[in-house]
């Protein structure tokens, strides 16, 4: 998998993250040439965890290329309206995943629940994939995640790979973090089962 | 407790999930460099013009223009509408004070002229004066007695005593200086 290791400051800044959105959003509402540093600074800090967010959901790479390219220009247009409520992540993942949303909708992505895991149409499509090479596991992790219900795929999503917590999941869906637990619960329980039941 | 130990928690009751959480990557791949060259193929994206929109001026100008539309959200024109009413307010009042302490200051002033001061203006420009009411004016009263009696409809008009007349007549005539009279025709 060739994804690259994040060098000294990108690590610096992942872990000062709150620090980096105060230095974007000054530099944003600076306007002008600040205004372009500050949105460079915001694609290179949130650039990868977005991808990924977005890939997980569209799978296929040049759709999410695509998906997160839209995504950054909405940024970039809407960046004035930000009030800074909420953490700038929350803001740009909500953005990228309503993009995600309207993406699947106009694509009319209907994958089918499969019968067998080993031959459903996404464990199909990814394996004619050339940005895929996972094992017949992660085919069928995936297969499993593709049977959940939109919105249980994405709190699943976000919990178990971006490993965001239930408090910011709550800000930037609207939905209480109890309700979030339980979701996530019944996701993992459904998986499990998918699992045990093609094994 | 940190996100991942609680994530691990979480995924007791499913052996298979918590097996691959411990495998590195998902499987997907990315282009080489394909990060590092991102950032600027968004940036050409964004100077890029908007099809269908004429570019804007400059970035004061459309900062303005926000501010000006910012203005016109509902709280904010509430505000400024009061703010007018005000305004308008105290213009009309400041206004009518004004105008009641010049006409207050018209009045002190004419009681401060003296009559000499009057008679000297009225005398330089008797041409400006209706003569009508000049004579009226410096006419003495006519006693009650000689006036005419208004007519009614059914008394006879009363004829003025002629002697009374005479007698008004002649203290008028003595009253009246030729050469003012000559002056003021």
């Amino acid at each position: 998998m060739k994804v690259y290791a994040p060098n000294f400051t990108q690590r610096l800044m992942m872990q000062n993250s709150e620090i980096v959105d105060e230095r974007i959003m000054s530099l944003l509402r600076e306007g002008g040439s600040h205004a372009e540093r500050g949105f460079r600074l915001l694609m290179q800090h949130y650039q990868e965890r977005l991808y990924w967010q977005i890939r997980r959901m569209v799978y296929d790479h040049e759709d999410a290329n695509d998906v997160l390219q839209n995504c950054f220009i909405k940024v970039f247009r809407s960046s004035h309206t930000f009030e800074g409520k909420s953490k700038l992540y929350t803001w740009l993942y909500r953005i990228a995943t309503n993009e995600a949303i309207t993406f699947l909708n106009k694509k009319k992505q209907t994958l089918a629940t499969p019968l067998d895991a080993g031959e459903s149409p996404l464990a199909n499509r990814l394996r004619a994939d050339e940005h895929f090479d996972g094992d017949e596991a992660q085919l069928k992790l995936m297969a499993a995640i593709e049977t959940l219900p939109d919105k249980q795929k994405l709190v699943f999503n976000l919990r178990y790979f971006d490993e965001m917590s239930y408090a910011d999941m709550s800000e930037m869906l609207g939905t209480s973090e109890g309700a979030l637990k339980a979701s996530f619960h019944h996701a993992v329980k459904k998986i499990e089962g998918f699992v045990a039941k093609y094994d | 407790m940190k996100n991942s130990d609680e994530l691990r928690d979480e995924l007791n009751d499913s052996p298979f999930l918590k097996k691959m959480k411990e495998q590195p990557g998902e499987g997907f791949k990315v282009p080489k460099h394909y990060f590092q060259h991102l950032p600027d193929e968004v940036m050409r994206q964004v100077k890029q013009p908007v099809p269908g929109i004429v570019p804007s001026g400059p970035v004061w100008l459309e900062r303005i223009e926000q501010f000006v539309l910012g203005l016109w959200q509902p709280r904010y024109a509430l505000a400024l509408a009061s703010v007018a009413v005000l305004v308008v307010a105290v213009v009309f009042l400041k206004e009518k004070n004004e105008g009641n302490n010049l006409s207050a200051l018209a009045e002190v002033q004419l009681e401060d002229i003296t009559d000499e001061e009057l008679f000297a203006y009225v005398s330089n420009n008797i041409s400006d004066f209706d003569r009508g009411l000049v004579v009226e004016a410096s006419a003495p009263e006519v006693p009650e007695s000689v006036q005419p009696k208004k007519p009614t409809f059914k008394a006879e008009v009363a004829k003025p005593d002629v002697e009374e007349m005479e007698e008004y007549l002649d203290e008028v005539i003595d009253e009246v200086d030729v050469d003012d009279l000559e002056e003021m025709l």
